[in-house]
Parts: C-alpha cells; sequence; structure tokens
C-alpha cells in the first residue's frame, strides 16, 4: 500500500456517518405526504425551462444576426473588391486595375494605380477565351496607363484577361493583378 | 433495492441512475413527458427541505421553507446540465438542499441577533450542531474535488460500492477508480483537516 493510500478512520467514519444522515433524511423525506412548497414544484419548473428556451432562443438569433452580418460584410466585399473578372493582388504590394474591367466599350486604354514603390511596370494582355494565350505585351512603363495600337485592338477577342506586373528598380517583382474586360455590345 | 426518494441502497443500482441521467438530458432538451417525469421528482426538494428542517429543530418557518424550495429548484435546474448519475437524482440534490438550509438558518440567525442588538459572533442555542456544519464542509469539498474523485468517493462511502463496481460504473480501470479515490481522500482531508477533529 502506498503512502498516498493509507487508511484514514477518521475521514472515513465522518463520511460514513454524512451518508448516514443522509440516508436518514431520505427516509424522513419520503415519508412526506406533503411539504411546504410542494405545490410550487411544476410552476418552478416550467418557468425555468421556459426561461432557458427563450434565452437559447435569443443565442439562435443572436449567432444567425451575427451569421447574416458577416454573410452581408463578405457579399459587400465580394462585389466591391471581386467584380467580374477582378482578381486579387498578387505579391506584398497592391496593384489596383481601373479600366477595362468587366464590360467595356473599349481596350484602347489600361490603367491601374499602385501604392507600391514600383520603378516600372509591364502590362499583359491574353485571351480571355483561351487561358495561356498571349495578345500582347507593354514592355517597361513608367506611368500608370498604357494605350494600346487602336488597329492592333480591333483584332484583339472580344473577351481578354489583363496584368499588370510591378517591378522594382533591380527587375524584381513587387506584384501584380489581374482582371477580365469584354466588349459591351 | 432503489426508491423513488434516492435512498442508496448499498449497492449503486445501475440501470436506475442511468435512466435518470436519460430523463434529465430529455426533459432538458425539451421532452415533455420527460419535463412531466422531472417535475414529479423534484417533489423530493421541498420534502428534503421539509424534513431537513424538522431534523434541525424547525429553525425555518413555513413562509422561509416556501422561499427556500423556490431558491434551492432554481439552483438544481441551473446545476441539472452537470448531473451524471453517480448517485440517484434525490441524492444528488440533497447537498444543495442541505447547503441552501443551513445558508438560510445562518442568514435568519443574523437577522435575528442583528435585530436583537447581539454581537453577531455570540453563540445561541439555535446554532446548528457543529457535526451539521461539518457534514456541509464535506459536501463542499466534495464539490471542489475533480468529477472522477468525487464520483469514486461517493460511490464507495455512500454506496458501499466496491472498487470493482465503481471501476465498471465509471467505465475505468480498477487501479485508476483507487488512485481517484486515494487522492480525493487526501485532498478531502486537506479541506476538512482542521474542522474535522473539532467536530470529532
Amino acid at each position: 500500500m502506498s503512502s498516498m493510500e493509507r487508511e484514514d478512520p477518521a475521514l472515513e467514519s465522518f463520511l460514513k456517518a454524512a451518508a448516514e444522515e443522509e440516508r436518514a433524511t431520505l427516509d424522513a423525506a419520503r415519508s412526506l405526504q406533503d411539504a411546504p412548497g410542494i405545490e410550487l414544484v411544476a410552476g418552478v419548473v416550467r418557468r425555468s425551462f421556459e426561461e432557458q428556451r427563450r434565452r437559447a432562443r435569443r443565442r439562435v438569433l443572436l449567432l444567425s444576426a451575427a451569421a447574416l452580418v458577416l454573410a452581408l460584410g463578405l457579399t459587400a466585399r465580394f462585389l466591391l473588391f471581386n467584380r467580374p473578372g477582378q482578381s486579387s493582388t498578387l505579391g506584398d504590394e497592391p496593384v489596383v486595375l481601373l479600366a477595362p474591367v468587366g464590360a467595356s466599350a473599349a481596350f484602347s486604354t489600361f490603367t491601374w494605380e499602385s501604392t507600391s514603390a514600383a520603378a516600372w511596370f509591364e502590362v499583359v494582355v491574353e485571351d480571355g477565351s483561351a487561358a495561356g494565350v498571349s495578345v500582347t505585351r507593354s514592355g517597361r512603363l513608367s506611368s500608370h496607363t498604357w494605350s494600346s495600337d487602336p488597329q492592333e485592338v480591333s483584332s484583339w477577342p472580344d473577351r481578354i484577361r489583363w496584368e499588370v506586373r510591378a517591378f522594382d528598380a533591380s527587375g524584381a517583382l513587387l506584384g501584380a493583378a489581374s482582371a477580365s474586360a469584354w466588349r459591351s455590345p | 433495492m432503489h426508491s423513488r426518494l434516492g435512498t442508496e441502497s448499498p449497492r449503486s443500482s445501475l440501470q436506475v441512475h442511468d435512466a435518470d441521467v436519460e430523463m434529465v438530458r430529455s426533459a432538458l432538451s425539451g421532452d415533455r413527458a420527460a419535463i412531466d417525469r422531472l417535475v414529479q421528482r423534484l417533489a423530493c426538494v421541498p420534502r428534503i427541505l421539509a424534513a431537513k428542517n424538522q431534523r434541525l429543530g424547525s429553525q425555518l418557518t413555513r413562509e422561509d421553507l416556501l422561499d427556500l424550495v423556490q431558491d434551492v429548484l432554481a439552483l438544481v435546474w441551473r446545476k441539472l446540465p452537470g448531473y451524471r448519475g453517480d448517485a440517484a437524482l434525490e441524492s444528488w440534490i440533497y447537498p444543495f438542499c442541505v447547503l441552501e438550509l443551513l445558508n438560510a438558518e445562518r442568514r435568519k440567525r443574523l437577522c435575528t441577533r442583528h435585530f436583537k442588538g447581539e454581537p453577531p459572533d455570540e453563540p445561541v442555542a439555535v446554532d446548528p450542531p457543529p457535526r451539521e456544519e461539518g457534514f456541509a464542509r464535506l459536501y463542499e469539498g466534495l464539490a471542489r474535488l475533480s468529477p472522477p474523485q468525487a464520483s469514486c468517493i461517493r460511490l464507495r462511502c455512500f454506496q458501499g460500492a466496491p472498487f470493482e463496481e465503481i471501476a465498471e460504473r465509471l467505465s475505468i480501470p480498477i487501479s485508476t477508480a483507487k488512485t481517484h479515490y486515494y487522492r480525493g481522500m487526501q485532498r478531502l482531508r486537506a479541506l476538512l483537516g482542521p474542522f474535522l477533529r473539532e467536530v470529532q
């Protein structure tokens, strides 16, 4: 027997006495036909249950409201930042594409914004209906706009995907963003 | 044989307690029939309070008991999700009744002394016997043990169950049941220490 398992007669007899008192009281309670407050039991229990149900319902409502707000927030964010064709930015420095995005009257001028300290940019245009099929690329650009040759543009597919890549002075890619655009009827 | 008012037989009746757990779970999840059965079983609260009050010399009046019944029922309702079926529902409820009854008596004594202008710590004839205070401390101590420790002590000392049956009831190895029991007793001894010597 380990030291932990040593018997403690005093504590054990006290526990036994408590058990006997409990048994005697429960026996006495069982023999009572009536007791003050016995008529209150059903009311208190049912009230407690209803209160618990109300609290649970309130919790469900609050959770539903929170979920709805979250869903609305996510939807708004999606609509604002992920309009048809616009993709998320890549890299640490965001490039925000302004036009053309989605249904567009013309593909003549491409504009974007960049908060990065990019030294130069490059625009890459691909066929929007055939992934990976290159249409054209701009070469090094120092401004936030690029105009393609109008004659060349007329031969482009109706749907394009274009990407702006931002580079630092050493030629390292800082970030990129792409978007789809299509000719509006 | 287990009775409806929870007199624990020396050997625990596993099936009856599992049925109690099931009834409580069903009632808490809104089963109307289970709620009706629970209402009948919770009628033990006023009976236990009345019986204990009688055994302690009827310090509380009928009006005091009416208030107390509502307080204990609210307390029991809050604690019901924690009922694990280690004892019959009535035995599980018993400590709440005793502790709340002794608290109510204590409040009443303090009130009486206050209105009589007596110093609050002067002993008076209506103080409960130290043994009762000891039992209350014991129940408080059991509530502070880990659930398996408290279960092992209750099953062994209150229901006289051997370690084999405790292990089966709690679905643990016999050696683990013994470890929980002896560790619980050690902790209980530390919690009750000086008080235990006083009431012996």
